[in-house]
């Protein structure tokens, strides 16, 4: 199964393509990350939506699809529910140069190479995370991060990785 | 009668001068491709005198005689010369006379309109046409000369075509609709391309230009016959660069921002333009803050290489990549959905495009850490005890009163 996998992405990473399936799949073995991809839109108040589950991520269905040229984006929770951890708890430990591996309705495996890791206040312009205009494909993760606000229920930070596909 | 006579001759007179001589003619010379450098194109080729002289290419299938001097080569015509010969034909048959003989049989230097120096034009009779003795005619101005006879093309002994000051012998076509007769001493000048027809050129004929009947026979049958295949620069290429300028992050830079150059030539975005076949790289003055993406018929760095009478097109297209421009803040918060609506589609030639690009916010996309998690489970256990703690104390307050 390992080898299948591996296989997989040595023939499907390699340049960006015009247009990619949809995102089913991601895998980060640095960080233990093996989790299904659903999809999100927006949220009535305009910020990306996240998914239901603490165990699963979500491709952002308003952006480019993973390997498309562009920035595509996968939202994955951080912090505990129900006894369960989230998808992205460790998304802080991706160093420059981690592999990201997403795998597509049509059996395609892109891989992404990390770049950078940054943070954000949840209020700030995210243009930079959102867009690119260097005609390359490029994939950011976005989670939680900081100190948990009970009374609005949410952290004071966000994470975000940035990185290109390979 | 006389004064209708005198004024016809002088309407005439002043029409063929000011229409032809007077005014640029729309005449052009088409692409002779790859028959450019024959100076007979044949299918049978006769030559019984050892003093022909041929300096251009030779094509022939079938040789009869003697084997010409000059300076000539390539003796089996290629077929793409006799595609090239067929398009010139049609290319040359196909511009519109700019003037028609009243007599159907004309003797160019013996005419009713005759002058005798001929501007650039389209000459055209319905019958047959010939160069004669009356002191032979003199091709002045630069430009394209086009005879067109209705049948056949003949000079007579001793006749004389001359060049005047612009003219080319590389510009000067004959297209008779029969055969081609060259008598004894004439001097003539211009590429003869008969309608599938013959060419027969006899004793001390002096031509500079081509006999070009690719399928038929040229005959030289007589003595000291000398044909030179004029040298010219080759058809240019038509090329048009066009700009396109994308601002969908917020630049504001127009086409005219960015001017465009062919090799050191400046041209104007759209705009056909001539070139001398070659090799050209299309650059233009960049901006630092746009991208810069080639296609069409240039490569993708530009460069591109101009065959003779080629029409070509080269696009380059400019993407603004300055920082996005966020829409205002509508709703209390710092970011809008993401929906890029392009505001004039498709492209067009050099035009700029509009797109207005939203950024959504950052998700929130967190549970509470652990240990300050509650989950359902725990909610129904303590739920369960505070019902059951409660059910006993107002049993047990019941008991006491």
């Amino acid at each position: 199964m390992v080898v299948t996998f591996f296989l997989a992405i040595s023939l499907g990473g390699n340049s960006e393509r015009i247009t990619s399936g949809l995102p089913i799949h991601i895998k980060i073995p640095e960080i233990n990350v093996d989790a299904s991809v659903g999809q999100v839109g927006l949220t009535k108040e305009g910020n990306v939506d996240v998914p239901s589950e603490p165990a699963n991520a979500a491709w952002y269905n308003l952006g480019p699809h993973p390997g498309e040229i562009g920035t595509s984006v996968i939202v994955g929770h951080f912090g505990w529910k129900n006894n369960t951890p989230s998808v992205f708890d460790n998304l802080s430990e991706l160093k420059k140069g981690d592999k990201i591996y997403v795998e597509d309705d049509q059996g395609i495996t892109t891989t992404f190479v990390v770049r950078e890791i940054k943070t954000y206040d949840p209020k700030a312009d995210a243009s930079d995370v959102f867009i690119s205009n260097d005609n390359k494909a490029h994939l950011n993760l976005i989670t939680c991060e900081g100190i948990w606000n009970p009374k609005n229920k949410s952290y004071s930070e966000r994470l975000v990785v940035f990185s290109d596909q390979e | 009668m006389k004064k209708f006579n005198s004024i016809s001759a002088i309407t005439l007179a002043v029409f063929f001068v000011f229409g032809l001589t007077g005014t640029a003619s729309a005449a052009t010379t088409p692409n002779l491709g790859a028959a450019t450098t024959y100076a007979v194109l044949s299918d049978t080729f006769n030559n019984t005198s050892i003093t022909t002289t041929i300096n251009g290419d030779i094509g022939f299938t079938t040789f009869a005689g003697l084997s010409p001097v000059g300076i000539n080569a390539n003796f089996t015509p290629a077929a793409a010369a006799g595609v090239a010969q067929a398009a010139a034909l049609v290319n040359l048959d196909g511009q519109g006379c700019d003037f028609t003989f009243v007599a159907p049989a004309v003797v160019l230097d013996a005419t009713v309109e005759h002058v005798s120096t001929y501007g650039p034009g389209v000459y055209c009779s319905t019958g047959a046409m010939s160069v004669g003795t009356a002191g032979g005619i003199t091709l002045s101005g630069a430009g394209t000369y086009i005879f067109r006879s209705g049948g056949a093309l003949n000079t007579v002994a001793g006749s004389t075509v001359n060049l005047g000051p612009g003219a080319s012998a590389c510009d000067i076509f004959w297209t008779p609709n029969g055969a081609a007769t060259f008598n004894a001493n004439s001097t003539f000048i211009g590429t003869v391309i008969p309608t599938s027809q013959d060419i027969t050129v006899l004793d001390t004929t002096s031509w500079i230009g081509r006999a070009l009947t690719f399928g038929h026979i040229v005959t030289i049958p007589d003595a000291n016959v000398v044909i030179t295949a004029p040298s010219c620069a080759p058809a240019p290429a038509t090329f048009t660069v066009t700009k396109v300028v994308i601002n969908d992050n917020g630049g504001t830079k127009v086409v005219a921002d960015f001017p465009l150059f062919v090799g050191a030539t400046a041209v104007v975005s759209g705009v056909a333009n001539s070139f001398v076949a070659g090799a050209y790289a299309v650059t233009e003055t960049p901006d630092a803050t746009y991208t810069q993406t080639f296609s069409g018929d240039c490569d993708a760095g530009g460069n591109i290489n101009l065959v003779s009478g080629s029409n070509v097109v080269c696009t380059i297209t400019n993407d603004d990549i300055a920082a996005p421009v966020v829409s205002p803040n509508t709703s209390g918060s710092s970011h809008q959905p993401r929906v890029s609506i392009p505001t004039v589609t498709p492209p067009t030639q050099g035009q700029v495009l509009g797109v207005q690009t939203f950024v959504p916010g950052l998700p929130n996309a967190g549970f509470p850490p652990r240990g300050q998690n509650t989950s359902n489970n725990t909610v129904i256990l303590f739920g369960f005890l505070a019902l059951v703690s409660a059910s006993l104390a107002i049993v047990s307050r019941k008991q006491t009163n």
